[in-house]
């Protein structure tokens, strides 16, 4: 089972790396097609759906999690409401925006394109 | 993502902080409890579950600090955490906050109160729209010795009609008034205007309306304009004050508009006059709106080239060419060398200033060291350690200007009461954005100092010097080798010096200038003004008869020695030229300067009355007309070098008028100012041409301002109507004249007093403080077999060394600044040996107490209690 971590690049040098290093532009990939995928839901679902569908091989660090929203709301990819979850407590709710929507296309085709170019190196002997 | 979303999440990020973190900490909660509610449902306890989660979450702070750093703003909140940090170290140490916080006050207030006065007076713009485009118009002519010679009306005229270069041009002309409703009466300054001056100036009244074209010259309408504070005053700003009248030098006149509160300049005037034009032919000033974008120099030559055109039908135009320059140049020239000394003064004093607050914190920092060494084993960077520093000396900064602006602020309106007749009445000086420029300004380079100059010391040799330890082991303390601290020491001797030297020689110049004799004898005389209004004084007879009658009056009184009376008395700002020629045309030939004279006419005793000597010849022995005058020296020397003027004769230029004969010559009466230059005089019998104006000088036994209300008193007797101009005695006048002088020569003084009491007490501290710093030194010293003397040497001739170096560079800077301001010092030589010795004297007597004193301490030192203590 492969266990990632999502992490920031962290400013400070004197932080140890982790495992694996995952850029946070694909955090912010997955998030919007989350969000594509599952409408509107909240931080908690975002991170269940993304270990579901991933069959248990994405695990997303809250403190990579949260701070990719807010960068995600800053930049108008997305929307956030507070409402009240399925069990009754107060959430905060994010859903696609327009802008989102398009963001996400033009990602997932870079996304597409660097892995295509990074499996064309990893064939050849 | 658009710019304007950007923004308000950063906004949003900086001014409702508690708020998100508050959303930030409960979306964490909910995540928390839906992450413990899984884990619940694997089968493990509640709190078992909650644990779980609570590991698996992460650590929260970590995830909040991440949160924070993409909202931005991190280094406004580090910056914030260093000033609350900064500000209870500080509040610790109160003796160290008190003394920095005073000195930066001082040093900050001096220089808020010098820089409003120069903003006030200099930099800020005039009230008007594009005061940029404003010039002053006037007409010089060098061979006349007149700077400024007064505009001729047919060329203002000409240059109106004819130029190309202006939108609009006004003639006025000073004068004064006197003004009088029912209830009040009063001589008051006015002006008479050409219609076109609001436009100029682009102004509007407040009420009413500006004069046409046809009311001035020979329409000569009735009719007056009121400056807005005499509508304040007198008429409680009465909206129906529009078409009552007003008494102006007897004479009603309808008052027909009110002017704004700006129309102060060129100087407060209370009315204008419809211009009229004047028996002499070249008075008043001209001020003229530019067209955008033309210059001074594009305009000065349109008008000289319409000023020459003239020349066939007005001679003189050969000899007067206008003279254009900027409006503030005409009115503000001689003042911008005193504003700029001041400046200089409290700048330096600043720099003491921020000298003696380096030093403290240099002391304040070395006894820190073991602190901030430990900081810098825990990871902080030099550049860190040098923030935290600079952020501590900021804030002493900060707090000092804040105290320091106040300081300023009251000293200026305490002066302002005072400065108001020698300020220009259209100066405004509240804070503006300059001053609050100029104060932040100060406020970084003192921060800055501060901390730099510590900061540079501490981490010279790294940080791993300051870490406890080694340093402790060492003969001689860090802080002993320190050459910031010596060139601090330097730096504040060398200005203190400068700062004494120029005040010193300033001081001197007011007592040199003090004591220039006039020409008359000063004491006891009492001056006054009466112009009798020409509607009911209707000729010369009458007005000589007025005034001799007056005179006879005063001599009955007890308490006067004599009484005369002049047309133009000396230092009352007033001035009457006429040309003359003597007989065989002026030494030097037609090209020769033909001076403007000045033309007293003067009633019977006027010598006498004013203890003028004759130099030679006689006084005037009877008051008829006889075409018998009498000259002053300078006059005499002009017209006849080497020779006796008594029996000479001179005329009227032109060859038409009577041969006038001189009968004595008179000792040279600064009439103008102490320093300024005497003119060639003339005094001629008052019965020749009596005039409605005269200046009367009584001699008096008491003190002259006794007698005024007597003298009201005869007046309102004689002519209930007539206001007195300017009753004052002579003596005041004189310091009148001076005021300015005395002014800054006393600013500067208590400038220079600040300053060295400063710098001998940073120096005393500084001194003090590396003498503690080596007790361990001396008492190695002691115990190795040095005597208490050599001690004292050892530190005395340190200060001596640094004191020399000290008095040397402020004796070469003293001097190149005193060169710098030898127009103001009135002859003083900027080498002039008195106050420099003094000055080199006093600094080297203060250093050496500054020495001494630290250094008996540092004889007394224990030996063993100093190798002990460390």
């Amino acid at each position: 089972m492969l266990s990632c971590r999502f992490s920031r690049r962290s400013a400070s040098p004197t932080m140890a790396k982790d495992k694996t290093d995952l850029l946070q532009g694909t955090l912010d990939l997955l998030i919007l097609k989350a969000l594509q995928r599952a409408g509107s839901t909240h931080g908690y679902g975002i991170s269940v759906q993304l270990r579901a569908w991933s069959k248990e091989a994405l695990q997303v660090d809250q403190g990579s999690l949260y701070p990719a929203l807010y960068r995600l709301e800053e930049r108008g990819w997305i929307d956030a409401t507070w409402g009240t979850s399925e069990n009754n407590r107060k959430a905060k709710f994010y859903t696609l925006t327009k802008a989102g929507l398009k963001q996400l296309a033009a990602e997932t085709t870079n996304w597409r394109n660097v892995a295509s170019a990074i499996n064309a190196i990893l064939e050849g002997t | 993502m658009s710019l304007l979303r950007t923004l308000r999440f950063r906004l949003r990020a900086l001014f409702h902080r508690g708020q998100l973190d508050r959303e930030m900490d409960e979306e964490m909660r909910f995540h928390l409890e839906m992450e413990a509610v899984e884990h619940a449902r694997d089968g493990t306890s509640p709190d078992e579950a909650r644990r779980r989660a609570a590991v698996a979450f992460g650590g929260r702070e970590r995830i909040r600090e991440e949160m924070r750093d993409v909202r931005g703003w991190m280094w406004l909140d580090s910056l914030l955490r260093d000033v609350r940090q900064s500000w209870r170290s500080l509040r610790r140490s109160p003796g160290f906050l008190l003394t920095a916080v005073a000195i930066v006050a001082l040093g900050i207030g001096g220089n808020t109160f010098v820089f409003s006065l120069i903003n006030g007076i200099f930099l800020r713009p005039l009230p008007f729209p594009h005061p940029e485009q404003l010039v002053d118009i006037d007409e010089t002519a060098p061979k006349w010795n007149l700077r400024y010679a007064g505009i001729h009306y047919g060329d203002f005229e000409a240059w109106r009609e004819h130029n190309e270069t202006f939108s609009g041009m006004a003639h006025w002309r000073a004068d004064e008034f006197s003004l009088a409703t029912d209830d009040r009466s009063e001589r008051v300054p006015g002006q008479r205007v050409t219609h076109d001056l609001a436009d100029v100036l682009g102004i509007q009244p407040v009420l009413g309306r500006m004069f046409r074209a046809d009311e001035e010259m020979r329409g000569d309408a009735k009719i007056a304009l009121l400056g807005y504070h005499i509508w304040d005053e007198w008429f409680g700003r009465d909206p129906g004050v529009i078409g009552r009248t007003i008494v102006v030098n007897a004479e009603p006149r309808e008052i027909i508009g009110v002017l704004p509160r700006t129309a102060v300049f060129p100087s407060r005037a209370a009315v204008w006059l419809p211009f009229t034009s004047t028996p002499t032919y070249w008075s008043g000033l001209a001020i003229g709106r530019l067209k955008p974008g033309v210059t001074v120099d594009q305009a000065s030559a349109d008008l000289l080239r319409i000023h020459r055109a003239r020349i066939s039908i007005a001679k003189e135009n050969e000899i007067t060419s206008p003279l254009v320059q900027p409006v503030l140049n005409r009115h503000l020239g001689e003042g911008r060398l005193i504003a700029f000394v001041l400046q200089g003064f409290v700048g330096i004093l600043f720099l003491i200033a921020c000298a003696n607050v380096a030093g403290l914190m240099m002391a304040r920092s070395l006894a820190r060291a073991p602190e901030i060494g430990m900081r810098a084993a825990l990871g902080a960077s030099r550049l860190q350690i040098a923030r935290q520093l600079t952020i501590e000396s900021t804030l002493v900064a900060s707090v000092g200007a804040g105290i320091g602006a106040l300081l300023g602020h009251w000293l200026l309106h305490g002066w302002l009461s005072w400065l108001v007749h020698a300020l220009p009445a259209w100066a405004q000086f509240s804070p503006d954005w300059r001053f609050v420029l100029v104060t932040i300004g100060l406020i970084m380079v003192c921060g800055a100092v501060g901390g730099m100059v510590p900061a540079r010391h501490l981490l010279a040799r790294g940080t791993y010097a300051l870490v406890p330890g080694p340093s402790a082991f060492q003969a001689t303390h860090p802080a002993a080798r320190v050459s910031s601290l010596r060139f601090l020491v330097v730096g504040e001797i060398a200005m203190a010096l400068v700062l004494l030297v120029s005040a010193g020689l300033l001081g001197r110049a007011f007592i040199r200038v003090n004591q220039i004799d006039p020409g008359f004898r000063t004491d006891h005389i009492l001056t006054y003004g009466l112009f009798l209004p020409e509607a009911r004084y209707k000729d010369g007879p009458t007005q000589l008869a007025f005034f001799q009658e007056h005179l006879e009056r005063v001599r009955a009184l007890p308490d006067v020695v004599s009484a005369s009376a002049s047309t133009v008395l000396p230092f009352t700002g007033t001035h009457q030229g006429s040309f003359f020629e003597p007989e065989g045309g002026i030494p030097g030939g037609p090209d020769a300067k033909k001076p403007v004279i000045l033309t007293r006419l003067s009633l019977p005793g006027y010598f006498a009355t004013m203890e003028i000597p004759m130099v030679a010849g006689r006084d005037f022995g009877e008051q008829d007309w006889h075409y018998k005058i009498i000259v002053n020296e300078t006059l005499a020397r002009l017209f006849w070098p080497g020779s006796d003027a008594v029996g000479k004769r001179m005329r009227s230029p032109g060859g038409n008028g009577p041969w006038l004969e001189v009968i004595g010559v008179a000792r040279d009466v600064r009439h103008y100012g102490l320093e300024t230059e005497t003119r060639p005089g003339v005094y001629v019998p008052f019965v020749a041409m009596p005039k409605s104006g005269i200046g009367i000088v009584i001699r008096t036994k008491v003190d002259p301002a006794s007698l005024a209300p007597t003298i009201r008193s005869l007046i309102r007797h004689q002519d209930p109507t007539l206001p007195i101009a300017g009753l004052a005695s002579m003596e005041e006048r004189i310091a009148q004249s001076l005021f300015v002088r005395r002014m800054y020569s006393g600013m500067t003084i208590a400038f220079a007093a600040i300053a060295v009491t400063m710098a001998t007490a940073g120096l005393y501290g500084i001194i003090a403080y590396v003498v503690g710093r080596r007790a361990r030194e001396f008492g190695i010293r002691t115990a190795l077999g040095a005597s208490a003397r050599s001690i004292l040497h050892l530190v005395v001739r340190d200060g001596a060394v640094l004191a020399s170096i000290g008095i040397a560079a402020g004796l070469v800077a003293g001097l190149l600044a005193a060169h710098a301001i030898s127009a103001l010092l009135a002859g003083v030589s900027p080498f002039d040996p008195v106050v420099l010795v003094a000055s080199c004297a006093t600094i080297a007597i203060l250093t050496l107490l500054a020495c001494i004193l630290p250094a008996r301490r540092a004889m007394r030192v224990d030996p063993i209690a100093a190798l002990r203590a460390e």
